[in-house]
């Protein structure tokens, strides 16, 4: 799977985003996984060595008598499952000038997911903000909807105002019961602050999906010159010696880094690292496989 | 390898000048737009301590540049065996120069400062030319276009490239082309310049009946005048002929008190002699400056000059000294800045005959005694100074022009070789110098500093972050 990824540029390529989410999601089906979103489905769906903590119900007590190993059934949610998906469109999201942008990639990501979960029979909502402000869709099922996810996806813009942690609580009030909320966004905006509001969401009882999007020229600081930076949500503009600097730069990303990893991890929430110049469907796969594990 | 002006050498001091522009000269930073600058805390540009590989390039080159000019300034020679020869065989009979004028101060150093002179500069100069030939003798003396026919013959006597070195300020009559024309056509003539006293703080006068301009120094037992006509057309003189020249009337205004004096265009001139022995000379010297007036340049040179009077000065005799009184001698080192100027010294070099102004009078200390045959001969020259200006063609304090100096010039030949034949020359000139490549070298590394400069960066940011 991995060498028939299609690379990022190939992806943007694409006018369609319908397209490229059918793309992306066939790209995961052609490698043999199936939904993450495990749910109290009937449908068995495989087993796992057993962790502590599971529901002992699952315990497939016949296969530890035959194999003396505890494992636990897992099932797939047939329906019923309602992910919510928050997009982070603030102008930071608007880097890297050239190429595909985080805001591009995280359009993908979102409308890969949005048409991976309809496609199983779920519902998917969108909350993000546009010119006028909160945007939302709500959590609903079907093709006509998912189009019309797409479709709102497809045209969103960066903003110049996001508020992310209200715009999450609004997202989990808006869900009628519990399910799945994804968050993809770069976390520059007090991240702590966020990652307070998502341990409130996952102690609700939603399952959390933390995806960071990020590009490669900001993680590792390709800048060799003095260059003067121009910070594109605040416009605030500083002259730097960029060789100088690169260490307490790098130093300070990772630590920015770690703390949202760790701070995931800590609630319990699925966190993933997406660059930008990772095809989306290795990223998607990941990510999967790793909620899938 | 040697090096015909070493002292270009200094010249590398120049390099430091590109480190301090590329240190100091930054690109403009451009402009990226870039998400946050939480991570980002420095607020400007920090000094930068090193520059790019491309930066360096540059450096080197203009580095390099620089450095090729200072080499060929020093003129390096590379000493073939033919070079070496050539000028480990030259014989050279140096002329030095040591009139009076001679004496003055060199080029750049103070009258009154006790800094080198002309001679010492000359002597430098024929130190060098001395350790550079391979058998030379040094002819000491103050008329150099005399000792010119002894040089040659003397370098007749000797085998290789013969040359005749004449070390002199050029003053006009010190050397000329009777004199040089005595030199065979096989030996070369080398002149050598040396410059005195500049004359950007000399005063303008009308004398001989030109305009001239004129510096005049004074040190603690010499005086320097040294006379530059500005222009060359000569103009009717108005001054009166006062009835003063003879040795009679000489004696009848030595003998009294009133000074000498000369009514011209409407200004009364007036020159004061004091003998040793009058009681006010001493107090008067030291209220005395330097003479700044054309008149008195005029008759202070033309005591300088006057014949009789440098015989008696020279004789040593005829000046009745009186050391043992203070009061009689001239006391040249009175005062410093209100010196009087010394007008002529005896052969021990003691001054006899020095000059100030007071009162716009020309105050005149001699050390001898009324009614001696020197005081008569310096009333009586300064009485004709007065009467008639001298001609400034007289004095030798006028210099040959560069042009004729330079036209006199030649190169020595080996015995038996032809004139014409330049490889054959003695000693080491420009000619041999490897120069004209290094500056050829350093207009070629001028251009390559053209491209490198113009030549596009690699690492540019825009293009990093296309990709």
């Amino acid at each position: 799977m991995t060498d028939k990824s299609l690379s990022p540029t190939v992806v943007a390529a694409i006018d369609s985003l319908e397209i490229v989410a059918r793309v992306v999601v066939e790209g995961l089906r052609a490698g043999g996984h199936r939904s993450p979103f495990h749910g109290p489905g009937t449908e068995f769906q495989q087993h796992r060595p057993y962790r502590a903590g599971d529901d002992l119900r699952h315990l497939d007590w016949k296969l530890y008598a035959r194999s003396d190993r505890l494992y636990t059934r897992q099932f797939r949610e047939v329906t019923d499952l309602s992910v919510q998906i928050v997009l982070d469109p603030s102008s930071s999201m608007r880097f890297p000038p050239t190429g595909i942008s985080k805001l591009h990639y995280a359009r993908i990501i979102a409308a890969s997911l949005a048409y991976l979960v309809s496609t199983q029979g779920s519902a998917v909502g969108l909350v993000t903000a546009d010119a006028n402000g909160f945007s939302y869709l709500p959590v609903r099922s079907g093709a006509l909807h998912r189009n019309a996810l797409i479709a709102r996806l497809d045209n969103l813009d960066t903003v110049r105002e996001w508020t992310p942690i209200e715009t999450i609580r609004r997202a989990t009030e808006l869900m009628k019961r519990r399910g799945v909320i994804i968050i993809i966004s770069d976390f520059y905006d007090d991240e702590l602050g966020i990652l307070r509001e998502l341990r409130a969401v996952a102690h609700r009882g939603h399952d959390v999906i933390m995806i960071q999007t990020l590009s490669n020229e900001e993680v590792s600081f390709g800048f060799k010159r003095d260059i003067e930076l121009e910070d594109l949500e605040t416009s605030e503009r500083r002259a730097i010696d960029a060789s100088a600097i690169h260490e307490q730069y790098q130093s300070a990303m990772n630590s920015f880094l770690e703390r949202c990893r760790n701070g995931a991890g800590e609630s319990g929430i699925d966190y993933a690292l997406m660059l930008t110049d990772t095809p989306p469907e290795r990223a998607l796969h990941d990510l999967l496989l790793k909620r899938a594990g | 390898m040697t090096w015909l002006n070493p002292w270009a050498w200094l010249g590398l001091l120049a390099l430091v000048l590109p480190v301090f522009i590329h240190l100091l000269t930054r690109t403009p930073a451009s402009v990226q737009r870039f998400p946050t600058l939480r991570f980002i805390t420095v607020s400007r540009l920090p000094p930068r301590a090193r520059r790019r590989i491309r930066d360096i390039v540059l450096l080197a080159v203009r580095m390099g540049i620089l450095a090729a000019a200072v080499t060929a300034l020093a003129q390096p020679v590379f000493v073939t065996q033919e070079i070496g020869a050539r000028a480990s065989n030259v014989v050279r009979a140096i002329v030095l120069d040591t009139s009076e004028s001679m004496h003055g101060p060199a080029y750049g150093q103070g009258a009154s400062s006790g800094g080198a002179t002309m001679l010492d500069s000359a002597t430098e100069v024929a130190n060098r030319l001395l350790g550079e030939a391979e058998t030379a003798i040094v002819v000491k003396t103050s008329n150099p276009g005399r000792e010119i026919a002894g040089a040659v013959k003397w370098l007749a006597t000797q085998p290789g490239v013969s040359e005749i070195a004449v070390i002199s300020d050029f003053q006009k009559g010190s050397i000329d082309s009777v004199s040089l024309a005595r030199v065979p056509a096989g030996v070369g003539v080398r002149l050598f310049r040396i410059a005195g006293v500049e004359l950007d703080s000399a005063f303008t006068v009308d004398a001989a009946q030109r305009e001239a301009k004129v510096a005049i120094a004074a040190s603690a037992n010499r005086t320097f005048i040294r006379w530059v006509p500005i222009d060359q057309e000569p103009r009717a003189s108005s001054a009166p002929e006062p009835d003063a020249t003879s040795i009679s009337s000489a004696a009848s205004i030595d003998s009294g008190t009133a000074p000498l004096s000369v009514v011209r265009d409407g200004k009364t001139l007036s020159v004061r002699f004091l003998k040793a022995g009058d009681g006010e000379s001493k107090a008067l010297m030291r209220s005395t400056k330097i003479p700044s007036s054309q008149w008195m340049a005029d008759v202070l040179l033309s005591i300088h000059h006057d014949g009789i009077l440098a015989e008696l000065a020279n004789s040593g005799a005829v000046f009745e000294f009186t050391a043992s009184s203070p009061a009689g001698a001239v006391d040249a080192t009175a005062g410093s800045d209100s010196a009087p100027v010394v007008v002529l010294t005896d052969v021990n070099g003691t001054p006899v005959v020095t000059a100030g102004e007071r009162n716009s009078a020309l105050i005149i200390f001699m050390s001898t005694s009324q009614g001696s045959a020197s005081a008569l001969a310096l009333t009586r020259a300064a009485a004709r100074a007065l009467s008639q200006f001298p001609q400034l063609d007289e004095h030798e304090t006028v210099t040959i022009d560069a042009e004729r100096v330079a036209a006199w010039e030649r190169r020595g030949v080996s015995p038996g070789k032809s004139a014409t034949d330049l490889r054959t020359l003695g000693g080491l000139d420009a000619s041999d110098s490897s120069g004209r490549w290094l500056w050829l070298l350093a207009i070629s590394l001028l251009l390559v500093e053209w491209f490198v400069r113009r030549s596009p960066q690699p690492d540019d940011e825009r293009a990093m972050l296309a990709t």
